[in-house]
């Protein structure tokens, strides 16, 4: 079974990732099975833990990350294909890669830039590092 | 008071207390953020109001307390020993254990939640804001202005910003240790043993403290590298916010 894990993070050019993910379904064989993720970067330390409950933070963070994932999840949705939602906490591109590694995707089909776009980079630092430290193929869409 | 404006060392001070704060604020304002979620939305503003305020009212008593008692003899290696220990916390990666704490849904839960992390999470920030102010009072009284709009606007901006550049952290952690140094040449009875507080002398003390600092965080912090189980929350498929 073909898995495709879409990082995604809300920023139009991921979003177009999904759409290209999704309109070159064709390409292959059998339907592939999306699986979107958004990652959370942590925001509670030791310290907050003492007094904010895990099922808090995961609310917290489940809130956030379906917010961000609403758009590439009605996307897929509307065109009737498989897809998981997930939200990952921790730092970015290194919740990518493992989630790549621990789901055995096939590939990784993400945007260059996100969020935080700055006009001249050509890539963006998440694109880059996941470039650099996964084993599963990326392939990039501007 | 305000001939002290002219001197260096009151805006070296300032940007202390200033960076001192941004950094060591961002924990009450992310407790109160959360534990005020919990709560039916009409309530949340309540919480988040008198959290704040709470937290602001201890603040300003804390620190004044503080600075009272960083004056005798042997506090001031005591606090500075203690803000050694912070900076290297600051360092360490602690992000990645379970929270046990219990999830309050009451208006009075979340209070009761928000004053006691109020009293815990602020020592640090008042010893380090108490410790940079060094006695004077334009600064202190400065030092806890600053730090109001922080703790209520302050915290996930700035965590986000110290995730994203991990530099961030160090130089915060080496901050302390700087702080600290400098409380540490003010000690009267240590005086005899310390290098002369003039000129390059008197950074000696501070350098070393921001140093330490790195250094020893970094070496616990290699120690803890490991891969920690990776949270990760499955949405269902209904599940439409």
């Amino acid at each position: 079974m073909l898995k495709l894990l879409l990082p995604v993070d809300g920023s139009d050019n991921a979003l177009r990732a999904v759409k290209h993910a999704l309109d070159t379904r064709t390409w292959y064989r059998d339907l592939p099975e999306y699986y979107l993720l958004n990652v959370q970067l942590p925001v509670a330390s030791g310290a907050v833990k003492m007094f904010i409950s895990q099922q808090q933070l995961d609310d917290y963070y489940q809130e956030e990350g379906a917010a961000r994932l609403a758009a590439a999840r009605e996307l897929l949705k509307s065109a009737g294909v498989i897809c998981h939602a997930r939200v990952a906490v921790g730092e970015i591109d290194g919740c990518i890669v493992r989630h790549a590694k621990e789901l055995e995707a096939s590939l990784i089909v993400m945007g260059t830039r996100g969020m935080g776009a700055v006009r001249n980079l050509v890539l963006g630092s998440v694109a880059a590092k996941v470039i650099h430290l996964s084993e599963v193929p990326v392939l990039l869409i501007r | 008071m305000f001939e002290s404006l002219g001197a260096p060392h009151f805006w070296v001070g300032l940007l202390e207390i200033i960076g001192v704060n941004i950094l060591l604020s961002g924990d009450n304002a992310v407790v109160i953020a959360l534990a005020a979620r919990s709560l039916p939305a009409g309530q949340r503003r309540q919480a988040v109001l008198f959290g704040s305020v709470a937290a602001i009212a201890m603040r300003v008593v804390l620190t004044v307390v503080a600075a009272g008692v960083l004056a005798l003899p042997y506090l001031k290696t005591l606090g500075a020993a203690a803000l050694l220990w912070i900076g290297i916390q600051l360092l360490l990666p602690g992000r990645d254990n379970a929270s046990h704490a219990a999830t309050g849904r009451t208006l009075f839960a979340a209070i009761r939640t928000i004053l006691i992390a109020d009293v815990v999470m602020s020592l640090d920030n008042v010893i380090a804001v108490a410790a940079a102010a060094r006695g004077d009072l334009t600064l202190l009284v400065l030092g806890l202005l600053i730090s109001i709009p922080l703790i209520v606007f302050g915290s996930t901006l700035v965590l986000k910003l110290m995730d994203r550049f991990p530099i961030v952290i160090t130089a915060g952690g080496a901050l302390l240790g700087y702080v600290a140094g400098e409380m540490l040449m003010r000690e009267a009875v240590l005086q005899p043993w310390l290098p002369p507080d003039e000129g390059i002398w008197s950074l000696t003390l501070p350098v070393a403290g921001a140093l330490l600092v790195i250094v020893v965080g970094k070496l616990l912090a290699a120690r803890h590298d490991g891969a920690a189980p990776q949270r990760v929350i499955e949405l269902a498929e209904g599940e439409r916010k």
